[in-house]
């Protein structure tokens, strides 16, 4: 059974945004990038599923330029058997829809069982790949999963939602796209990350439009909060002014 | 702090194994190495997660259970662990850069093929024996002795400020015969008359297992002497491939706390504005900031002529110098910018601080590596 691990590089989260001054964009010249951090709990599904011997092979593929690759490798680099990487110049022009696009167009000729995928990437939090995909493909997608477990044809996913948790079934070919799971990453081996070199990434030209239908027009950060008001009175003085001050705003 | 974007040096190869290790510290040491330092006990659960990910021997070829890594990725590797604890550090240095790397250089083919791949894996540790307590920077003067009984060893003698001690399964182990001359001897655990003893009273280094080796007519058949190692210049070269990764890992603690330093001086807020706004404070911040820069250019000087098998003793001396010295300033300064929460474990300057204390003393003091270079420089000795 073959399976894709759809990961994207992002920028790492951790890193304190600036605003390009013409505000087309945030500037990228200090990022840092790191595999989407739902992605990597999507990959380590798929690596767990063939450590179990229930996978044959397993493919990492991104749609992104050439630095992207860096996230192909460390897929490889963990245990994937190989990458794909859908070749665009500037993958930010790209929107869920188009990105979608390219990967059902390559993916409709590959023998596919699985495709695993975060429930949204980081850095524009849309959430719209892996269920356009499903569309296109008329796989069923289930988003949201925890952990999972492949039994003969069957793609078994625990998920959390605001309800509480569910258990579901669903045939194969499948997608599912995963939230933070049950498990941790993994961290690649050394002798993962000297094979990964000898791993083949195939790169494939892009098929569709190259804009996005949705455009970025500006962005900003938001706006600095003010400051809070304080008390300095004793208590229970310091509760009455909080009741007041709460009753004035109409918040109780 | 990489201020000349020397990491930008590094091939994708060796950016994944500095991430690698650097995930692993952040997730499986910081969360733990204050209260392992402060009870004085080494993290053993870590051994086989080490293993897991490759780190003990990699610069070996794969039939010895390494990954034919190279000398910067090594450093690198060194540079990361020692981020979270010198003591740490230190275990790993003595598992691949001693003891493996003694039986890899001075072995036969069958004691590598005995020993290597299973401590790469973890399953057997190594320890390296060669100071005494008499015995430190004048490693000649040692007084262990190797007694040939026909096809047997009978080794009698201490070594002492053994990291991996009483831990380790194989300790190599240094003695003269009785010509005088230096030979080495692989001491398996167990071995009648073999026995550690460890420090507790240590206040540097505290995540670390340091132990004394008392060996009591020991007997060694002469399958478990190191066969083409003979004199003072085997566990010498042994030592100069170690102290390539002290100076590496002294690097890693050196920028853990000045970054720590500076993080704390832009939040600490005294006078109404932070600490960091003050001349006297960006003024120590510089300096630590030119002397770690300054070193941490050495170590890409050097690891490229190690890759390049143009190294000399002498240029490892000046790297291991020089880092141990700017990572222990640097370390207390930072301890210093942190004021009264620096002195805890919650804050990790003081913690490398004092580990660094013993860096800078171990494999070769300031001071002997001082005189290494005099020596190179001048061609005078003033060593005797």
């Amino acid at each position: 059974m073959r399976a894709i691990a759809l990961v994207k590089k992002v920028p790492d989260t951790g890193i304190p945004l600036k605003v390009l001054p013409d505000g087309s964009d945030i500037d990228r010249s200090s990022l840092q990038y790191v595999m989407s951090p739902y992605d990597e709990y999507a990959l380590e599904a798929a690596l767990r599923l063939k450590d179990a011997g229930k996978l044959t092979e397993l493919i990492a593929l991104t749609v992104g330029d050439e630095g992207s690759e860096d996230v192909l490798r460390t897929a490889l680099a963990k245990g994937a058997d190989r990458a794909v990487r859908i070749q665009v110049e500037n993958p930010d022009a790209l929107d869920g829809l188009r990105t979608a696009e390219r990967i059902a167009a390559w993916l409709k000729d590959q023998d596919v069982q699985v495709v695993f995928a975060g429930k949204e990437a980081v850095d524009d939090a849309a959430a719209q790949v892996h269920f356009y995909l499903a569309e296109f493909l008329g796989w069923p997608a289930v988003s949201y999963a925890v952990d999972c477990e492949l039994d003969g044809d069957t793609l078994h996913l625990e998920r959390e939602t605001d309800r509480g948790e569910e258990t579901v079934a669903l045939p194969l070919p499948a997608i599912v796209a995963f939230d933070r799971a049950r498990f941790e990453p993994r961290l690649p081996s050394l002798r993962g990350i000297m094979q990964a070199k000898r791993k083949p990434i195939d790169r494939v030209e892009p098929q569709g439009e190259t804009r996005g239908a949705v455009v970025r027009v500006k962005v900003a950060l938001p706006p600095a909060r003010e400051a809070g008001t304080v008390t300095t009175s004793e208590f229970p003085q310091n509760v009455e002014e909080l009741i007041a001050f709460l009753k004035e705003k109409k918040l109780i | 702090m990489d201020y000349l974007h020397l990491d930008d040096l590094l091939n994708e190869e060796q950016r994944m194994i500095r991430d690698m290790v650097r995930q692993f510290v952040d997730r499986e040491i910081m969360p733990i190495i204050g209260e392992y330092w402060l009870k004085g006990e080494f993290p053993m659960h870590l051994v086989p997660r080490m293993a897991e990910l490759g780190l003990f021997g990699p610069t070996f070829e794969e039939e010895y259970g390494g990954q034919g890594l190279d000398y910067l990725s090594y450093g690198i590797i060194m540079r990361e662990l020692e981020r979270g604890d010198s003591g740490i550090r230190s275990f790993a240095s003595v598992q691949s850069s001693l003891a493996m790397y003694s039986i890899y250089r001075f072995g036969s083919e069958d004691q590598k093929r005995k020993y290597l791949p299973r401590m790469a894996r973890g399953e057997l540790l190594g320890c390296f024996g060669l100071t005494e307590p008499d015995a430190g920077s004048d490693p000649g003067s040692m007084r262990t002795v190797a007694r040939r009984e026909g096809d047997t060893w009978v080794l009698h003698g201490t070594k002492m400020w053994i990291t991996n001690g009483s831990v380790a399964d194989v300790a190599v182990v240094w003695a003269k015969d009785a010509e005088g001359v230096i030979r080495g001897f692989l001491v398996e655990k167990g071995t009648p008359g073999f026995s550690t003893q460890d420090i507790h009273t240590k206040i540097s280094l505290r995540a670390s297992v340091t132990s004394e080796l008392i060996l009591d007519e020991v007997r060694v058949p002469e399958a478990q002497r190191l066969p083409h190692a003979e004199g003072l210049r085997a566990p010498l070269t042994v030592l100069n491939h170690g102290r390539y990764g002290v100076a590496w890992g002294a690097l890693g603690a050196a920028e853990a706390a000045l970054d720590e330093a500076i993080a704390y001086a832009r939040e600490r807020i005294q006078f109404g504005r932070p600490i960091a706004s003050f001349q006297i404070i960006q003024q120590r911040l510089v300096d630590m900031l030119a002397r770690l820069t300054g070193v941490q250019a050495i170590g890409y000087r050097v690891a490229q002529l190690m890759n390049e098998g143009k190294a000399r003793y002498t240029h490892i001396s000046l790297f291991k110098r020089q880092a141990t010295r700017v990572a222990l300033d640097v370390a207390r300064a930072a301890r210093e910018v942190l004021g009264a929460n620096g002195i805890t474990v919650e804050y990790h300057a003081l913690r490398h601080a004092v580990n660094l204390e013993s860096t800078l003393t171990y494999e070769g003091t300031y001071d002997i590596h001082t005189l290494i270079l005099g020596r190179d420089i001048t061609g005078f000795e003033a060593f005797s």
